[in-house]
């Protein structure tokens, strides 16, 4: 029930699936509504830190993600009744939204550490700087973290009303088996 | 050569009037000797300090005529530095410096005025240029010292300040009542050429 099976996915994949699901939308609505905060608004400070925390945070779930991932030995296998094209827009996106995931933990990293001050998870503990960027290289992370935060937005609404077409309109077991593991199958 | 000699002739004769020469110095930015800090009030409770890293500049000065004192300098407002990533990067943003679009900051000089103390202390006017906006300001300078360096060059030294007011260059982020304000103080060494 735990792991990846054949033809359903385990409980922890499922469950990282659906803590990203609630916790990137937060990271990017407190992003964009922190940069146009005034210098006399109450969140001024807490909101970026909380930005970051949970940037943070993001970036720990998907590094175990990734890892448990790559232990499921490529299981569950893709719906029989999925041909080629769906199979290669839905893998892609996957891996996109890996890729940009990762993008936007590097980055923001950058820009945060960028003076050599570390990456505050909550008032826990840092993650300290290592390559510590000019303000150029401030600048450019900063053009990256945006766009690829507002793909990862915009593709993320693609991915979820392709989960909804394949359940509503397709009326196959898509959806479905990103909500529970199969218990017929052991 | 010849020249020369004509020309210290002609002036020894008191034939020609030359006009006190002006040694030109470069601003010593490449050994850093040289510095642009800014001071602005945090709510009124203290002042943070920061500077800009990169600028170069020249100036002319002759101790016998400083009236006649000139000083040019370009200032990188990309090169913001208040030791804070994140709040440097928001200076070179559109709220503030927006270097994206002003990638230049400058000052030119226009004038010497009120010139005290046997041409130590003076009043250095000129065009600054910042954010796009040129307006006039002045700046209270005083030489610091001048002289031989022990490397075979001369050097001259000074340090000025001046204050301007952000809505003025256009730079209009509320930053409250107490931080209207920005104290410029500028200490350059020059080497003459």
């Amino acid at each position: 029930m735990l792991t990846d099976r054949p033809q359903s996915y385990g409980w922890l994949t499922i469950a990282l699936h659906w803590i990203s699901a609630l916790l990137i939308p937060a990271v990017f609505g407190i992003g964009f509504y922190m940069v146009d905060l005034s210098y006399y608004d109450e969140g001024y400070h807490t909101l970026p830190a909380l930005h970051v925390s949970l940037g943070l945070l993001v970036g720990f779930l998907t590094l175990v993600r990734i890892v448990w991932r790559l232990g499921q030995k490529g299981n569950p296998k893709a719906l029989p009744e999925h041909g080629f094209w769906i199979r290669l827009a839905s893998s892609s996106m996957k891996y996109a939204f890996y890729v940009m995931i990762v993008v936007m933990i590097v980055t923001g990293y950058l820009i945060n550490t960028a003076k050599g001050d570390p990456a505050l998870f909550f008032d826990w503990f840092g993650i300290p700087a290592t390559w510590q960027l000019g303000p150029d290289g401030v600048d450019l992370a900063g053009e990256i973290h945006n766009i690829v935060g507002w793909l990862i937005i915009i593709l993320a609404g693609l991915h979820a009303a392709a989960g909804l077409l394949h359940h509503f309109v397709i009326r196959d077991r898509t959806l479905k088996r990103m909500l529970r593991p199969d218990r017929t199958e052991s | 050569m010849k020249k020369t000699i004509a020309a210290l002739t002609l002036s020894s004769l008191g034939l020609a009037s030359v006009p006190a020469l002006a040694a030109d110095y470069v601003i010593d930015t490449e050994g850093a000797h040289a510095s642009i800090h800014f001071e602005i009030q945090h709510l009124g409770y203290s002042w943070l300090l920061g500077r800009f890293n990169d600028f170069e500049g020249t100036f002319s000065y002759d101790p016998e005529d400083v009236a006649a004192s000139k000083v040019n300098v370009t200032i990188d407002p990309a090169s913001v530095d208040s030791n804070h990533a994140e709040r440097d990067k928001h200076l070179r943003g559109s709220d503030f410096l927006h270097v994206e679009k002003y990638p230049e900051a400058s000052f030119v000089s226009t004038g010497i005025t009120n010139i005290e103390d046997g041409g130590e202390e003076f009043d250095i006017v000129g065009n600054l240029t910042l954010h796009g906006v040129t307006k006039e300001i002045t700046i209270e300078a005083e030489k610091v010292g001048e002289g031989k360096d022990p490397w075979g060059g001369y050097r001259a030294g000074f340090e000025g300040s001046t204050e301007i007011r952000l809505k003025d260059f256009g730079i209009d982020y509320n930053l409250g009542p107490a931080s209207e304000v920005v104290d410029l103080e500028l200490h350059v060494e020059g080497v003459r050429q």
